[in-house]
């Protein structure tokens, strides 16, 4: 007899599922206070999976009139937001020299999204932000935010120990979404969850 | 605090649903101020949840209620949808289908109210014991009820092998020009040499590619005719399988085979950040012709297999990023030539109501 998902667990889903961005902006860390000038534009730098889409999200989410696109996704080449809202460019490495010059030229402040440093690309001074670390303490504030998202009613909800934890920070590094992938298999494999195996 | 507050009653405590019966229950409204409302709305929805991008489906809105509401004011407004044949719940591993009804009061200059309450979508297996008809039995409607999307789009094999062959086509078109191209670089530009190297790399690659597909293909007297009986199939039921070729000289075959599978593939990120996850639920292969069969040249070849297809089979299932993907795989492979190889999709329904 099939039942509500994850209902035995006290969760709705698998808590390290794929989110909405809107959700994942809802349930990402803030305590990392990113701030631009009038006149500002700032890079964040980071490799694949540590959390810059996320973070983007969660600025356009903060701050009203902000815009988010991301090259290549959002209709080929981006364009800058018409007034002084904050523009927030994801994957920005993927623009060439021109092109990128052309789009900060147009920019009143903006926050771009790029694994590789692009200060001398753009041909303007560029203020550089790089995520915090990946402790253990932030991987479990991570993990508990993502469980009570979508915790069903009061009562416990199953919790990664620490020395799961531990385990994935030692393998992954500071692999955000390799451990999330981790995670998602390990909420998986509880009792109870998928029937769809034949 | 929000001006008013929303609850959904469910009118069956299982909260599961069957194709074609009605979803009925209430809106709750509680006013905690006087507030107008330009529209309560509840609506029908699926969505993906997983591993893959989430998406989802509205199916039915419905407007429950336009005016105003008094300060403490309690109100409850019936709705009634009809469930859809589809998609059904489901619970996998990489891939969750589930369904939600949504209630939401649009409130001019405030953050909208809303409730959501889940429900399961089931197939009819049997006759169902109805629990609030005090016993009696409830079966499936005589009448065909509203399909929701996504249904599968289904490719035949005849489009499938059209899309090979413009495939090789490309490869083939693509190979040449690199070729052309790559040449022009080595014999004539200074300082490009390496460039028309990478080039011809590329091109040997293609058309080696193409080469190998080609031969596959003259082997078996051109592309083999693919036919699954029915394309269509309800779990339960026998898949035939049927491959048709003329080779026009004498072959002997290594192996021919047919390989069933159901496998949850889902997609995530976007751009260049994108990965594609893959799990299996369900494996069979069978044997299409015996190793060492011979066929003379001209000889109208038919080689049939059939697969059951178990009968709590999840459904197929289709939706941007998210799939669940049934599909037969054919290889005919003959001595001295590279193996003819294709893989046709086709799609898997509930078992109907009423069949044992």
């Amino acid at each position: 007899m099939l039942g509500l998902p994850f209902e035995h667990l006290n969760l709705r889903r698998n808590p390290f599922g794929e989110l909405p961005p809107a959700e994942r902006a809802a349930v990402a860390l803030q305590e990392e206070s990113i701030t631009l000038a009038d006149g500002e534009l700032a890079q964040v730098v980071a490799e694949r999976g540590r959390g810059k889409s996320t973070l983007l999200w969660s600025l356009a989410a903060s701050e009203p009139g902000a815009v988010y696109a991301r090259v290549g996704v959002d209709s080929g080449a981006p364009t800058a937001p018409p007034n002084g809202s904050l523009y927030l460019l994801d994957e920005a490495d993927l623009l060439g020299r021109r092109q990128l010059g052309r789009l900060l030229g147009r920019c009143r402040r903006a926050l771009l999204a790029t694994h590789e440093d692009l200060a001398s690309r753009a041909g303007r001074p560029l203020r550089t932000f790089r995520l915090p670390a990946l402790t253990l303490a932030r991987l479990r504030t991570i993990v508990t935010r993502r469980i009570e998202h979508v915790r069903r009613g009061p009562g416990p909800v199953p919790q990664p120990s620490d020395r799961t934890l531990a385990d994935l920070l030692r393998r992954r590094g500071d692999d955000l979404r390799a451990v999330q992938d981790e995670l998602y298999d390990l909420f998986q494999r509880l009792k109870g969850v998928a029937d769809g195996e034949l | 605090m929000a001006s008013c507050e929303l609850r959904i009653a469910l009118g069956r405590s299982d909260r599961s649903y069957h194709p074609g019966e009605k979803i009925a229950g209430k809106v709750l409204v509680s006013a905690v101020e006087g507030c107008r409302c330009d529209k309560l709305t509840i609506a029908l929805q699926w969505c993906t949840h997983g591993k893959g991008n989430a998406v989802k489906g509205v199916l039915a809105e419905q407007t429950l209620f336009v005016g105003d509401w008094g300060p403490g004011e309690m109100q409850d407004y019936a709705f009634e949808i009809v469930a859809p044949a589809g998609p059904l719940t489901y619970r996998g591993t990489l891939l969750n289908v589930d369904w939600y009804l949504t209630a939401r009061a649009d409130v001019p200059w405030a953050i909208d109210p809303k409730a959501e309450s889940e429900l399961l979508l089931v197939p009819w297996t049997e006759q169902q014991l109805s629990p609030e008809a005090g016993g009696s039995y409830r079966t499936a409607p005589a009448q065909p009820w509203e399909t929701a999307s996504p249904g599968p789009q289904l490719s035949s094999p005849e489009q499938v092998q059209a899309t090979q062959a413009r495939n090789l086509g490309c490869s083939l078109g693509a190979g040449v020009v690199c070729a052309a191209i790559g040449l022009l670089l080595v014999l004539v530009a200074t300082g490009r040499q390496a460039f028309g190297a990478v080039l011809l790399i590329v091109a040997a690659v293609l058309l080696g590619n193409f080469l190998w597909k080609w031969l596959a293909r003259r082997s078996l007297g051109g592309s083999p005719k693919v036919r699954l009986d029915p394309p269509i199939i309800e779990a339960g039921d026998t898949l035939g399988v049927e491959v048709r070729f003329r080779p026009t000289k004498a072959i002997t075959l290594e192996s021919a085979t047919a390989a069933l599978s159901a496998a949850e593939v889902v997609v995530k990120g976007s751009g260049t950040d994108k990965h594609t996850y893959s799990h299996a639920l369900h494996a069979a292969s069978e044997p299409l012709a015996d190793s060492g069969r011979r066929f003379a040249a001209g000889e109208r070849t038919k080689l049939r297999a059939s697969f059951a297809i178990p009968p709590g089979a999840p459904p197929s299932f289709a939706a941007t990023d998210n799939e669940l993907r049934w599909s037969v795989a054919v290889t005919v492979d003959a001595l001295r030539a590279p193996a003819w190889k294709l893989e046709v999709p086709f799609v898997v329904r509930p078992r109907s109501a009423g069949r044992s």
